[in-house]
């Protein structure tokens, strides 16, 4: 193994064991699971503030929250190896475990934050009464719109990001914080249209977050490019499949250079 | 066995290999841009900016580029800041030769021409081969294919006088037993940290970093054009989206790729990565494969795996030693041994931040300096291990000096880094040459939303020798470390030049 290689295994491997963990808590919750059944209820046939509170009666915010962040933790974990890797080379040894944490917090709260107008979003979709069919081609066409779009591009452009980081004092605290608020950010503006995705899967819930944590992932794996309005998919994990089965098809390229 | 000679030795300023390489380029600098055979397609594959392209004339507005298949397969392909720099460049030589070959034989010229290297290391050879600097032809008219009018050389205030200081320069990284090292700030290692395709990659390897990057900012240099732009622009070998369109460039690489076989076959320990991901290349996990034309347009596919077996890439050099110290002879052709090596390698190593700046430092003028404040423990740490005997099979205890997040629009700029020590209670104070910085690549780097990351590039020198010099010192203050950055020529304003965090990283048990 090579030295580098062994350095990302000390954050990918906490963080594999981390989202495992979610996604274990999601799929033995799932018979209590509220945030599907929250967004998609009967409730939500007219705009209406007693309705909302009787809504608010049987899913208690709380809950939904959790349940929120476990999902969060479940898709996001395994895309922030760069970024968790960055805050832990750049920190004292004795910083390392607050710094993370730090950043965890910021970046947590951000994805919080950002819950509110997905689920808002959801909710507003309910309300239009659509037929299964039309709520398919609303929440699909927004989808496309948004991932080819240049601001999807920028957005993803910027997970990348690995900018100078204090290192000692409330300074290095306050890098730490304000590092995974925006790492968020970016990944909510990457991530919030395919989110709409599980929430539209009544049944097979579970499977369709897993399919949409997937092809986050594969996302990240490619290199940053120009935002422009363009059709794009996870270019390396395409071309990862084809090499696999051309070594599978043809003997290895290992020949001598020809004079 | 073809033999790649030193340009300075081949018996005269145009000696025949050099009059048939001039042929070759005015030759192929003649044919369209699309063309797979073309010197321009060639420089393309390297990299290319079209703002730049234009502004030199080495593209009209209105020329078309290669059709999207073949931009996408061939072009912008070099591989920077990562393990791959060597063996990809290796590619792209072997396949400038044999197209520079081919086209001598068709003007009727010898069929074992060679690609001259140049070892500007070497004493009284650092200076510009004067056949490219010369615009004429020896006969004197003009036209000489090898002359570039965007070679400005180190100094602004004589451009066109083109060498590379030699105190800017070094081969410290010959003195590196690794192939790859670590990306979070200790040594990158000899050939850089394994990576997948890199483009333009930020963190470059010990070769990559000195002496390849200085050498081409201080042969190309910049200019300030203030009717085009407010930032200086840089001659064609100082960024790699023009480099490949200066003919030197590829004299240049000949002998950086000299220096890889040279450090091969100079101590045992020194062998290319065993790892499949680094053999097969990019292309074994979903990256762009290493492609470029053969004389007859049709792509050769190749591995590093192909690269790394030099009894097998069919050409040698006349000289192996590195600064051409010793008598001339052309060494063994075989590899070193592989997968021989008994040494602690770095994986599994503690890279740790000793210290760091606290906010970004702005690189404009002369130069610029600072200080790197120290935590008590780690230096404790440190000198309490520097001060212990080296246990067998334990590491060795080093100190390196990061230049992080360097951002900045001018690739030409080579700073010079020293690291300064204050003496306390009237001792005097001390400053020591750590090495030198070349920012070959930094406009790209700096760039966001333009296919790059943005965060700029990021440096590692080893400064292990000054920091054991006075880590038990009681004369010195070593609650900070000052770091100063000396411009060899003066770095413009409008460049925006800083440096985002300078660290201090220990490397052992």
């Amino acid at each position: 193994m090579t030295p580098a290689a062994y350095e990302r295994l000390q954050i990918r491997i906490p963080l594999a064991i981390a989202a495992a963990g979610a996604w274990v808590a999601m799929a033995a919750m799932s018979h209590e699971r509220k945030l599907v059944a929250f967004c998609s209820s009967d409730v939500w046939t007219a705009l209406s503030l007693d309705r909302f509170a009787l809504a608010i009666t049987f899913y208690s915010p709380a809950s939904l929250a959790g349940e929120w962040m476990l999902m969060v933790a479940a898709m996001m974990m395994p895309t922030l190896a760069g970024a968790m890797g960055h805050v832990r080379a750049r920190s004292l040894p004795h910083r390392r475990k607050r710094s993370l944490a730090l950043f965890i917090i910021g970046y947590g709260a951000t994805w919080g934050a950002c819950s509110i107008p997905i689920v808002f979003a959801m909710l507003a979709l309910q309300l239009l009464q659509l037929s299964p069919v039309a709520t398919i081609a609303l929440v699909g066409s927004l989808i496309l719109i948004w991932q080819f779009s240049p601001a999807k591009q920028a957005c993803l452009n910027r997970c990348h990001d690995q900018p100078p980081l204090a290192a000692h004092g409330i300074a290095a605290d306050l890098a730490a914080l304000g590092y995974g608020v925006t790492q968020a950010i970016w990944c909510c503006g990457t991530c919030w249209a395919l989110m709409l995705v599980p929430f539209t899967a009544q049944d097979g819930h579970l499977l369709a977050m897993a399919a949409t944590s997937a092809y986050l992932i594969a996302e990240r794996l490619d290199q940053p490019r120009r935002p422009a309005w363009e059709i794009r998919w996870p270019s390396t994990v395409a071309r990862l499949l084809w090499f696999r089965l051309s070594v599978w098809r043809r003997p290895e390229n290992t020949g001598r250079v020809a004079a | 066995m073809l033999v790649r000679k030193n340009v300075w030795e081949l018996g005269g300023d145009w000696a025949d290999p050099i009059l048939w390489y001039a042929r070759a380029v005015g030759a192929l600098k003649s044919k369209p841009l699309a063309d797979r055979t073309s010197w321009r397609f060639w420089a393309g594959m390297h990299g290319y900016d079209q703002g730049l392209w234009e502004f030199y004339g080495y593209k009209a507005a209105h020329e078309k580029l290669p059709a999207k298949a073949d931009f996408d397969e061939f072009w912008q392909q070099c591989q920077h800041g990562s393990w791959y720099f060597l063996p990809w460049h290796r590619g792209y030589l072997i396949g400038f030769e044999k197209l520079i070959r081919a086209t001598v034989v068709s003007l009727k010229g010898p069929a074992d021409w060679t690609l001259p290297y140049w070892n500007y290391f070497k004493t009284g050879q650092n200076g510009l081969p004067p056949a490219f600097g010369s615009p004429d032809w020896p006969d004197g008219k003009g036209n000489n294919p090898l002359f570039v009018e965007q070679r400005w050389g180190p100094d602004p205030s004589k451009p066109g006088k083109v060498f590379v200081p030699l105190k800017a320069v070094n081969l410290d990284a010959m003195g590196v037993h690794e192939f790859t090292g670590v990306a979070s700030g200790g040594d990158r290692g000899f050939g850089g940290i394994d990576t997948g395709f890199e483009h333009s990659g930020t963190k470059h390897g010990d070769i990559e970093s000195q002496p390849h990057d200085q050498v081409h900012g201080l042969v190309g240099g910049e200019k300030m054009f203030p009717k085009a732009s407010p930032r200086p622009l840089p001659g064609l070998m100082s960024t790699p989206v023009t480099a490949g369109l200066d003919p030197i460039f590829w004299l240049h690489h000949a002998n950086i790729d000299r220096l890889w076989q040279s450090w091969r076959l100079s101590d045992h320990r020194n062998t290319d990565p065993e790892e499949s991901s680094w053999k097969k290349g990019p292309a074994s996990h979903g990256k762009h494969q290493f492609v470029v034309p053969l004389p007859d347009g049709s792509p050769w596919v190749y591995t590093p795996q192909q690269m790394s077996d030099f009894a097998g890439v069919g050409y040698t050099y006349s000289d192996f030693s590195p600064a051409g110290a010793r008598p001339a002879a052309v060494a063994s052709a075989a590899a070193a041994p592989s997968g021989a090596a008994t040494m602690t390698k770095s994986t599994g190593a503690a890279v740790e931040v000793v210290g760091a700046s606290a906010k970004a430092l702005a690189v404009a003028g002369s130069g610029a300096q600072t200080s790197v404040p120290v935590d008590a423990r780690m230096h404790a740490k440190v000198a309490g291990k520097m001060a212990t005997a080296v246990a067998p099979g334990a590491r060795e205890e080093r100190v390196f000096l990061n230049l992080e997040n360097v951002r900045g629009y001018s690739d030409a700029t080579v700073l010079q880094v020293y690291v300064h020590f204050a003496g306390k209670d009237g001792a005097p104070s001390a400053e020591r040459q750590v090495g030198s910085i070349g920012l070959f690549g930094i406009t790209k780097a700096t760039e966001t939303d333009a296919g790059h990351k943005g965060d700029g590039l990021s440096y590692v020198l080893n400064i292990t020798k000054p920091y054991q010099e006075f880590a038990g010192s009681a004369n010195v203050d070593l609650a900070n470390i000052g770091v100063r950055l000396e411009a060899v020529a003066p770095v413009q304003q409008s460049a925006e030049v800083s440096v985002g965090r300078i660290s201090v990283v220990r490397q052992g048990d």
